[in-house]
């Protein structure tokens, strides 16, 4: 949870989740320099930045692939959700990873002694009339660039300056960044390496990311076309068919989730969305009276949708009833913080 | 995620896929040849 502005907000869970990462990368891409390094011993400064630009590189694009099924994993199945607690700093390290590529390829051509080459190859506008003369480079530079701006919002401030649908919107570009590395690689790096595994394991992975995306998104089509009401109301059924300390999850006409909760005997429904990253409210469950998200554990009580102090994010609720022993809900959203939770005798 | 990220995701993917593939494709078969080896390039 979040009250004012700060650098990160370091807990237990974040440091061992950054700290296996880096573990990680260091291993990957040392291991990947150590064969390099034994298929062919460098013998100039400007071979070993080539070292460093292939094992960066394919770290880079390993690291992308990872976090892109991060996401899709925890809609499928609730066992990836500690992976996307701390997906941010996943995203970040695999910036600052790509930045290393980046580098080592400038100390390649200062090495190779034709430091402005590089901006040479990339104004040559002649090359850009069509896709089989544009530089490799190109499409890699478009992609660092998209990480870049990504990983400078990815901070809480920017997502609350920008408001969670316009940050969600903006860090979707992270998937044609995705796009642009795998044309970077099949113009770059697949020219020279014929061997069919290698183009296999590029194609494959671009492949694994979209299929997991598409088979999540449709998985959740039907839900998202909204359910009847009766004279303004969506019947949801008995008390009992909603988990205790759980919640049944409807859409409303329009198609907005709404996340009908109950605690022992109280009953309440609240929007699906949280007020912090717009994660799916409605997969999370009730402690101490408090719904907790399950993306990022924030916090808002049941009765009003209001997070605890000293937060202040709220949620709109929506106005409740028990009609004929079953709960019923006014798929109309009150005012965020507007209390609208029932209590029932039975369940 | 709201409704219409999620309509956005469930149409982009597809077309991402499309125009993606089309160009890994693309420079694949449009390599040059590769070059002969210094054994070969003697005979």
């Amino acid at each position: 949870m979040s009250a004012g502005f700060q650098a990160i907000g370091w807990n237990r869970k974040k440091i061992v989740y950054d700290l296996v990462l880096l573990a990680g990368v260091i291993a990957y891409i040392g291991a990947a320099i150590v064969l390099d390094w034994r298929k062919a011993p460098p013998n100039s400064a400007a071979d070993l930045c080539g070292l460093w630009i292939r094992a960066s590189g394919a770290c880079a694009f390993l690291m992308l692939t990872l976090v892109l099924c991060i996401g899709p994993l925890a809609r499928l199945s609730r066992v990836f959700l500690p992976l996307l607690y701390n997906r941010r700093h996943f995203g970040v390290l695999t910036c600052v990873v790509a930045l290393t590529h980046f580098a080592a390829v400038l100390g390649w051509y200062i090495a190779d002694g034709h430091p402005f080459n590089l901006f040479f190859e990339l104004t040559k506008w002649s090359d850009y009339a069509s896709f089989g003369t544009m530089s490799f480079k190109v499409f890699g530079l478009g992609a660092l660039l998209i990480m870049l701006l990504l990983a400078a919002t990815s901070h809480d401030y920017w997502l609350a300056f920008l408001t969670p649908p316009v940050w969600k919107a903006l860090h979707m570009l992270v998937y044609l960044a995705f796009g642009l590395l795998l044309i970077h690689v099949a113009k770059g790096l697949l020219q020279d390496e014929r061997g069919a595994w290698i183009a296999a394991y590029f194609a494959g992975s671009f492949a694994l990311v979209a299929a997991l995306h598409i088979l999540a998104g449709w998985r959740e089509a039907p839900v998202d076309k909204g359910e009847a009401a009766r004279d303004g109301w969506i019947r949801i059924g008995p008390p009992s068919s909603i988990p205790d300390k759980r919640a049944r999850i409807v859409a409303a006409p329009n198609g907005e989730r709404i996340a009908i909760f109950r605690d022992g005997d109280t009953i309440g429904a609240v929007t699906n969305l949280c007020a912090h990253q717009n994660g799916p409210l409605g997969e999370g469950r009730i402690v101490d009276g408090c719904i907790v998200c399950p993306w990022h554990g924030y916090e808002y009580r049941l009765e009003n949708g209001c997070a605890p102090p000293p937060f202040k994010e709220k949620l709109a609720t929506y106005p409740l009833r028990l009609s004929d022993g079953m709960v019923e809900v006014e798929p109309r959203p009150l005012p965020p913080g507007t209390p609208a939770a029932i209590r029932i005798e039975h369940v | 995620m709201t409704r219409s990220h999620r309509l956005v995701h469930r149409w982009l993917w597809p077309a991402l896929v499309i125009v993606v593939a089309g160009l890994f494709i693309t420079a694949l078969v449009t390599r040059p040849p590769p070059e002969p080896a210094p054994q070969e390039q003697k005979q």
